[in-house]
């Protein structure tokens, strides 16, 4: 079920009138039907697929449950390893199995020996990498006894399976979202209302910003060679809005509505296209995975404890895997690699932690330098982007060979002037809101009701003008 | 919660109430349009004795007011640039809805592309678009997944963009319609134009079932609502495909009622007749209508 389809607009009112008037006094039963809800809303794309999910759940409960009573470590870690195999297996599998024979294939081509692939049609399994990360976090933090394992079977499931968050992240962790299932939720008004402004905005973001761009990307991106230099840097551009407006859009739905019904998601986003360096950049995109690999892979890896060469070691690694994380293919593990190449300076001089606070705190404007540091980063950003969106290697390297030809100085064919102004507004609501953990948070409280709903209507009058077929997002497919 | 509840209806109240606005646009919307065709269809101005139906090359290669002259029958072209099988069925199902039903009916053949799966054949969504004040319309859009559902009951849900903007849309010279509904071609040829030899050999195992069942349904409307069919074969500045013609026959049950070009008027083996490959220019228009009308009044009852 997508968050911008007709399905989901019936599917939230019913959930939350069941949730807050029917299963309220009962705790255990507003758990199961988040459960259900929430295998509902998954089940709706593919039933076949909750099979795993239940098995991965079923799998860590009774891991952790072992974990907790085993006191021996050479048995504690067997059985986080077989935690790891089971859903890394899974995930290997249907994610990046075909990639490795085909690249197996290719290597002994290279040598003059010729194996026939032996590919396997396999569908992807949607949010597979986010649920995985998840419940992988739990066993991790079990293991490492920083988190009691729970006991609590639904509220387990419940926590592996939340539906607003499932597909698509936030990548939440046991230790915040877990605890939050054994407590009785209370409504709160003040939430709610921030959470019903926190998807408004969301859906805004995707459908107005994201679905727009992708339109203008995609032609762009599938006939590259037909466009001039200046067009194809329009291309991506549109592109680095497309990815994220698609992306946290889709994070601020799934904070919202699951504000709705009394829970509280980690922010995944704080406006990382206003960021000063790389190092930024990264602390403010995608932050439930970018934490996910600093805690569980860079820390374990030695992290910054070691010497220089070991710091290089371990950025490159959880890089490359982030960029590898994506999709099984060597577009996202350049794209990686190359965001991995950008920090090194800023590692290298330790300035890899300058810019700790958002730009411009208590000024409208930011200064000459933080605009001149933010319009590097952004470029920089939107160029690997080209490789993360481009289909193939080769592909992108050609993308790139055109944009720096001799027509790169000409007006660009493409250049809607709708989606720029959308795009131009888009980015100055963002900067009002930067202090806040979305961008509508403090944005005309003060007002009054009048300018405030009649901004909302507005919102809602361009997201339905501009819905045409549901779009998939993106990041459904990671 | 009751205060959330309130709020929410309030805020659903006011933006239902502000949405209805939104109709001006859509009220407006056809009046953009240069080609009204399909609104006089809605509107049951198109009472004619014969209708033209096709894609372009019904649009481009049979004159409406030569025939009418000729036959002494009136005749209006209701065919779409670049539309599909479907869309032509969908055309015809509208006619006869809101119209009275025309003694005769020419369906202008494609010829290979017309059961094709894919091609440059379209369901010509945006001839309707514009058209979406019309309930039937609208209804249509929403069958083809166009517009959702609640489009019925918000207004907002039923524009675009499009609908903002003021000027009448222009039409371009190869646009231009004529009162009787044709868009004939100027008399202007594409430089390089060559006639080819080649044979395309047609291979029927790959025809869309979609588009042969609106083929069949087109064949009912005409049975059920007593119009005589005629299948127009225009020519082309290319050979001729007996392999798609025989495929044909085989989908037809009078094939007297047949009109295809003369293959042995050399007038079709020159360029100044076409205006490209697949369709005749003005002056090529007139000699094929005049085989079309010859053709309707020998079987005149």
């Amino acid at each position: 079920m997508f968050f911008n389809s007709l399905d989901f607009a019936v599917f939230l009112p019913v959930v939350f009138i069941l949730y807050w008037f029917v299963t309220q006094r009962h705790l255990k039963l507003q758990n199961a039907l988040l459960v259900a809800a929430s295998y509902v809303f998954y089940g709706w794309w593919d039933w076949r697929f909750l099979s795993l999910i239940i098995f991965s759940s079923i799998v860590d409960y009774l891991i952790g449950i072992e974990l907790n009573k085993e006191g021996r470590q050479s048995k504690r870690k067997g059985l986080l390893w077989i935690s790891i195999l089971v859903n890394l297996g899974f995930l290997g599998f249907f994610k990046y199995y075909n990639f490795f024979v085909d690249n197996f294939v290719e290597a002994f081509s290279f040598f003059g020996s010729k194996i026939q692939p032996n590919t396997l049609d396999i569908i992807l399994p949607v949010g597979i990498s986010f649920y995985t990360f998840q419940t992988l976090s739990y066993t991790i933090d079990v293991y490492k006894r920083k988190l009691e394992p729970t006991q609590d079977f639904v509220s387990f499931l419940a926590f592996v399976s939340f539906f607003p968050q499932l597909v698509a992240g936030p990548i939440e962790r046991a230790t915040n979202l877990l605890p939050q299932f054994y407590k009785t939720r209370t409504f709160h008004y003040s939430k709610a209302i921030d959470g019903c402004r926190q998807i408004l905005w969301g859906l805004f973001k995707k459908v107005v910003i994201a679905d727009q761009c992708a339109i203008y990307a995609n032609l762009i991106f599938n006939n590259s060679s037909d466009y001039s230099g200046s067009t194809l840097v329009m291309g991506a551009i549109f592109f680095t809005f497309q990815i994220y407006g698609d992306f946290s859009g889709y994070s601020d739905i799934a904070i919202g509505t699951s504000r709705l019904f009394g829970f509280d998601l980690k922010q995944n986003f704080a406006f990382p296209y206003f960021s000063r360096d790389i190092a930024e950049f990264w602390r403010r995109w995608h932050i439930s995975l970018s934490t996910w690999f600093r805690d569980y892979l860079y820390i374990p890896l030695g992290g910054s404890r070691g010497g220089i060469l070991m710091k290089i070691r371990n950025t490159f690694i959880i890089f490359i895997v982030s960029g590898f994380w994506h999709g099984a293919n060597w577009t996202f593990i350049v794209w990686g690699l190359l965001n991995a190449l950008y920090f090194m300076p800023l590692l290298l001089t330790k300035n890899n932690r300058n810019n700790i606070e958002i730009v411009a705190v208590n000024k409208l404007l930011p200064s000459l330098k933080d605009c001149i540091a933010m319009l590097v980063t952004f470029s920089i950003t939107v160029f690997a982007w080209i490789f993360f969106r481009a289909e193939s290697i080769t592909h992108a390297i050609s993308y790139i060979r055109n944009i720096f030809s001799s027509t790169f100085l000409e007006i660009p064919i493409v250049r809607p002037t709708y989606l720029i102004v959308f795009l131009f507004l888009f980015m100055c609501i963002e900067w009002l809101g930067r202090k806040n953990k979305h961008a509508l948070e403090t944005l005309l409280l003060k007002k009054g009701k009048i300018i405030k709903w009649g901004f909302y209507i507005i919102l809602i009058i361009c997201i339905w003008m501009l819905s045409g077929e549901e779009q998939e997002f993106i990041y459904f497919q990671f | 919660m009751r205060h959330f509840l309130l709020q929410i209806i309030l805020f659903a109240t006011i933006f239902f109430i502000i949405d209805k606005a939104f109709y001006f646009f859509i009220d407006r919307a056809p009046n953009r349009e240069h080609d009204k065709r399909l609104e006089y269809v809605l509107e049951g101005k198109i009472n004619k004795d014969i209708i033209i139906i096709g894609s372009s090359r019904g649009a481009r290669s049979i004159s409406a007011e030569k025939l009418e002259h000729e036959t002494k029958l009136k005749t209006y072209n209701l065919s779409y640039i670049a539309s599909n099988i479907q869309f032509q069925e969908f055309v015809l199902k509208t006619l006869l809805k809101y119209n009275k039903a025309p003694k005769k009916l020419i369906l202008v053949i494609d010829g290979v592309p017309e059961f094709e799966p894919i091609g440059n054949l379209y369901y010509r969504i945006d001839k309707l678009l514009p058209l979406k004040k019309y309930t039937y319309i609208h209804d249509e859009l929403i069958n083809k997944g166009e517009k959702n559902i609640l489009s019925k009951i918000f207004c907002i849900g039923r524009i675009s963009i499009s609908d903002f903007k003021l000027q009448p849309k222009k039409a371009s010279v190869l646009e231009k319609t004529s009162l009787h509904g044709s868009q004939l071609l100027p008399v202007e040829t594409k430089p390089n134009l060559k006639y080819n030899k080649e044979i395309i050999e047609y291979d029927s195992s790959n025809e869309n079932q979609e588009k042969l069942e609106a083929f069949r349904k087109i064949q009912h409307l005409c049975k059920v609502n007593d119009i005589e069919l005629y299948y127009a074969f225009p020519p082309n500045y290319y050979s001729f495909s007996n392999s798609f013609y025989n495929r044909f026959l085989k989908l037809v049950n009078d094939q007297t009622k047949i009109i295809v070009y003369d293959t042995l008027d050399n007038r079709y083996k020159e360029k100044k007749y076409f205006r490209d490959e697949s369709h005749l220019n003005k002056l090529g228009a007139e000699i094929f209508t005049s085989e079309i009308s010859d053709f309707i009044n020998q079987n005149k009852e």
